[in-house]
């Protein structure tokens, strides 16, 4: 999970890397030079869209605080506005730590090119270490980044303490990156990170049980927060693009790959998705809570339901009885616009209970494909012809 | 000649008296999986399955040989589980479960690399070599022996396109389940290597998916294979950002995280790639006709 920039120096300032004193509006920080203004949203470049401001004086601060305050910022809400004391900028770096995936370790980058996207940052310039788990960062490879950097003397040396501070945010707070861009060298001589760009693990949020949510979530729309609260993954398409053409598809799956599978299905069709959820094992916890799991995906609002389900050891008895239940739920769409395909022990009687049920059932994924664009095409004529 | 696992196999499960555990013990000794045991702390000198439970990874090696675990302990157990089975010095190792911080994962694949023994996942669902060994949570009814390799991150994916082969006449020799999380201990490329050495792999499909970049130096090698390789990247459709179940599954910001571009790499270097999972079995038909002719 991403977090806004504050949530993300707030974890910095744990492990003791330098930043600017700042607070959330209104309250207001001291300072002698002017304040910088941050709409705090979650998408990057807010400084070309007007979400980076600065203000000489308070009357200033307060005016342009409070326009920034509920706005928007492209499609994403201003979550809040975070003032800072205004720096003297000297130079401007970079510095990340990240989990490289494709390596399985953790890799710091810096550079001396700082203040802009990294990946506009030719590579020649950016300086990376990878960082062994079982031996951990070492000194040489410190050394190593002050030297590509050109920091010298006092300045090195404040350097090589933010380089391991920061590889400590990341993995002692369980994160996949930490970045911080830029890394400002001030006209008295002090190393600050001026941003913050942090990215938790959501499978370590257990380890720290203290830790508020993201601020951002409650931004997130009524499907995808229930859908956290209910153990499972839920992705809302109407809020992250255009919104999707009607009629438009809800899905349900089991496993992540059989999920995107299909999505696709139906999106490379030309169909609209309007959103899907990922069981995530919601059945073994009972047929209530999976009944209320397929409600959840009705509040996607869709005109067709795809249930898929392929289960190698597990009978779809108890997702069969779900569907029912939920489908007899105030709110629920028609049993004809839903169609379902199961496959698992005894799928005889998920069968069975779904024909009888009123429910269109296949074993096999290309008819039940079939069927949902059917099922579309027919909705779209009537639509037209209504027209 | 199978890949991974086989009928020399020597199978533990880790966390055998648990409910998962034995649940994959009886399935394994139903179907004629070569377990030969289990491991959990405290309960040495039981039995699961007809079979011995030891108290030590160590102590279940030197009785019975085993080279091959299955590992299904509860998650807060995961780490040191994992370093004790590499301690044992076992080649083989298939993390089931999912949701592991990727700080631990890291540790994990790190020391099982260091002392070389090869890890599956986490959240893998794990190796089957169909009539022969099942250290897998598919279901043995479901699989037909057959001389088609698969190799995938996902399970879900991987049963779908089983069932494809099916339908179209084919069976599997071996099949393989990297798991879906960020850091992976064994990658599409070692999997390759493995059935382009296997004389009863005759064709690879390859189920790739959003996020990361293991895809790429797959494509790379498969350029390089005699066996034919077949691709198919799931999440297309994906919105950006979106984190599809998979903790790995992301198509991020990042242009290599993206599904079409991995397929663009498959396709520059003349592997057949399928739009939709659904295509993989005509494809799959097509190729191995093809192959034969050639």
């Amino acid at each position: 999970m991403k977090l806004l920039e504050y949530e993300g120096k707030a974890l910095l300032v744990r492990h003791g890397v330098p930043v600017p004193a700042g607070a959330l509006w209104p309250q207001v920080p001291d300072s002698s030079n002017g304040w910088m203004i941050k709409a705090q949203v979650l998408a990057g470049g807010r400084g070309k869209r007007g979400g980076i401001q600065v203000a000489d004086t308070c009357s200033e601060l307060e005016q342009r605080a409070r326009a920034l305050q509920g706005s928007r910022l492209g499609d994403e809400p201003v979550h809040a506005v975070y003032i800072e004391p205004r720096l003297r900028i000297e130079h401007e770096y970079y510095l990340a730590a990240i989990v490289n995936r494709d390596q399985g370790q953790v890799s710091v980058m810096a550079s001396a090119s700082g203040g802009m996207d990294i990946e506009q940052v030719p590579k020649s310039r950016i300086a990376t270490i990878d960082l062994d788990p079982l031996a951990g960062l070492m000194e040489f490879q410190v050394q190593h980044l002050r030297r590509a950097l050109g920091l010298q003397d006092a300045l090195g040396g404040q350097f090589g303490d933010i380089v391991r501070k920061t590889v400590a945010t990341l993995v002692q707070e369980d994160a996949e990156l930490v970045e911080i861009n830029p890394l400002v060298c001030t006209a008295e001589g002090q190393l600050v990170a001026a941003d913050a760009k942090v990215v938790l693990d959501d499978d370590a949020m257990f380890r720290h049980p203290n830790r508020p949510g993201p601020a951002a979530w409650t931004a997130d729309s009524r499907f995808m927060q229930r859908c956290r609260e209910l153990g499972v993954i839920g992705v809302d398409s109407r809020t992250s693009g255009p919104p999707p053409k009607r009629p438009s598809v809800a899905l349900l799956g089991n496993g992540a790959g059989l999920t995107m599978a299909t999505y696709d299905q139906i999106a490379l069709s030309g169909v609209g998705v309007a959103g899907a959820i990922e069981l995530h094992g919601a059945l073994a916890r009972g047929v209530d809570h999976t009944a209320e799991v397929i409600r959840t995906l009705f509040l996607l609002e869709a005109d067709v339901v795809f249930i898929n389900a392929f289960y190698q050891l597990r009978s779809t008895h108890a997702l069969a009885l779900a569907l029912l239940q939920s489908l007899d739920s105030p709110g629920a769409p028609s049993r004809d616009s839903v169609v379902v395909r199961m496959r698992g022990v005894q799928q005889e009687t998920s069968q069975k209970m779904m024909e009888e049920g009123g429910c269109f059932y296949t074993p096999s994924l290309s008819e039940a494909t079939a069927r949902v664009l059917a099922v579309v095409d027919a909705m779209s004529r009537k639509a037209r012809m209504a027209r | 000649m199978t890949i991974l696992v086989g009928s020399d196999s020597r199978i533990l499960i880790q966390g055998i008296t648990g409910t998962t555990g034995r649940l994959f013990a009886e399935k394994m000794v139903a179907h004629g999986t070569p377990l030969v045991g289990g491991v959990t702390p405290g309960k040495g000198g039981s039995g699961v399955a007809g079979l011995p439970v030891f108290d030590s990874m160590r102590e279940a090696v030197t009785a019975t040989g085993a080279n091959a675990v299955l590992s299904c302990i509860a998650p807060q157990y995961v780490v040191d589980g994992i370093f004790e089975v590499v301690d044992a010095g076992i080649p083989l190792v298939c993390l089931y479960i999912e949701n592991i911080p990727v700080h631990d994962a890291i540790r994990m694949c790190s020391y099982a690399n260091a002392r070389g023994t090869r890890m599956l996942g986490p959240n893998s669902a794990g190796a089957a070599s169909p009539g022969r060994a099942n250290l897998s949570d598919l279901n043995d009814n479901n699989m037909r022996p057959g001389r088609i390799g698969i190799v995938s991150k996902s399970g879900t994916l991987t049963y779908e396109v089983i069932d494809e082969l099916h339908r179209h006449g084919h069976g599997e020799s071996s099949v393989v389940c990297l798991g879906g999380d960020r850091v992976i201990g064994t990658h599409y490329v070692d999997v390759l290597r493995l059935f382009e050495d296997d004389p009863d792999t005759d064709l690879i499909v390859l189920i790739g998916e959003p996020g990361g970049g293991l895809e790429y130096a797959a494509a790379e090698y498969a350029a390089t294979m005699r066996t034919p390789v077949v691709a198919y990247i799931a999440g297309q459709g994906s919105p950006q950002g979106a984190r599809m179940g998979h903790a790995g599954a992301v198509v991020g910001e990042d242009e290599r995280s993206r599904p079409q571009n991995k397929m663009k790499a498959f396709a520059s270097v003349g592997i057949e790639v399928a739009r939709l999972v659904t295509d993989v079995g005509v494809i799959v038909s097509r190729r191995l006709e093809q192959a034969k002719a050639s």
